[in-house]
């Protein structure tokens, strides 16, 4: 068996980009599996992800939230989100659909520089 | 006497994950650059991993210009013995793979079909991950 690793998934990407949400999501589970350390900040547009309200069902798209919320039951340790991402989508810490912590924008290159292994997606 | 230390860097072990095709943007060409002067260099690339559009860089076209990084690929796998290897999810959802497997004639020769546990297992061993998206 080999050691233990810590990997960082930068979720930087929106929601509903063709099967891309579904092979990330595959990737994140697929290194807990493992048993590795594994956390996620969600970053950028990656941020609409935990937008509420969602109906994608409208537009023929596939919902992802439900899938997204696997992550919390595969053992991936922390879910983050960074701070001035939300804010600058107008959107609110208060409401999204994932229970997550918040970073700063200041603190994220803290972040990335504890885990061995980052994947920007 | 104190022996130098600067001239020649210790090798890195290497994993690279390609995420784009080779018409959409640079990410796979850069990916291919970066790696034959990682090898030149004396570093190792223990693994190379297809993953999302990036399958298609594997894809036989008929079209030569489409064809000039796939045939890279395949010559880097014959000179290097570099590992090629697809997401086997990946390629099937994008029509790469006829049925479960390996379909000879559509997949380049040095690809192979491979899954996500063997891009996380590359990981464990490597001395740092590298990956081009589009």
């Amino acid at each position: 068996m080999s050691v233990t690793q810590s990997f960082l998934f930068l979720l930087r990407q929106p929601p509903y980009q063709g099967s891309r949400d579904v092979e990330m999501l595959d990737q994140i589970l697929t290194v807990a599996a493992f048993d590795h350390i594994v956390d996620v900040l969600f970053l950028d547009d990656g941020v609409l992800h935990l937008r509420p309200g969602q109906e994608p069902e409208r537009a023929r798209l596939r919902p992802f939230a439900p899938q997204l919320q696997a992550l919390m039951l595969y053992g991936v340790r922390h879910l983050a989100v960074e701070l001035e991402s939300l804010e600058e989508r107008a959107m609110s810490s208060e409401r999204l659909i994932l229970p997550v912590q918040l970073v700063k924008r200041a603190a994220v290159a803290d972040w990335i520089g504890q885990h061995q292994v980052v994947v920007g997606c | 006497m104190t022996k130098s230390s600067g001239s020649a860097a210790k090798p890195v072990k290497f994993v690279v994950q390609v995420n784009a095709s080779p018409w959409q943007g640079q990410g796979a060409h850069s990916a291919y650059q970066f790696i034959k002067a990682a090898l030149a260099k004396g570093h190792a690339i223990t693994r190379i991993f297809f993953f999302y559009d990036g399958v298609f860089n594997a894809q036989v076209s008929s079209v030569s210009m489409d064809q000039d990084l796939c045939e890279r690929w395949t010559d880097l796998a014959r000179e290097h013995g570099v590992d090629l290897v697809l997401c086997v999810s990946a390629a099937q959802r994008r029509g790469l793979l006829v049925e479960e497997g390996r379909a000879e004639g559509r997949i380049a020769p040095g690809f192979r079909v491979g899954g996500l546990g063997q891009w996380v297992e590359a990981c464990g061993k490597a001395d740092r991950v590298l990956i081009f998206a589009a």
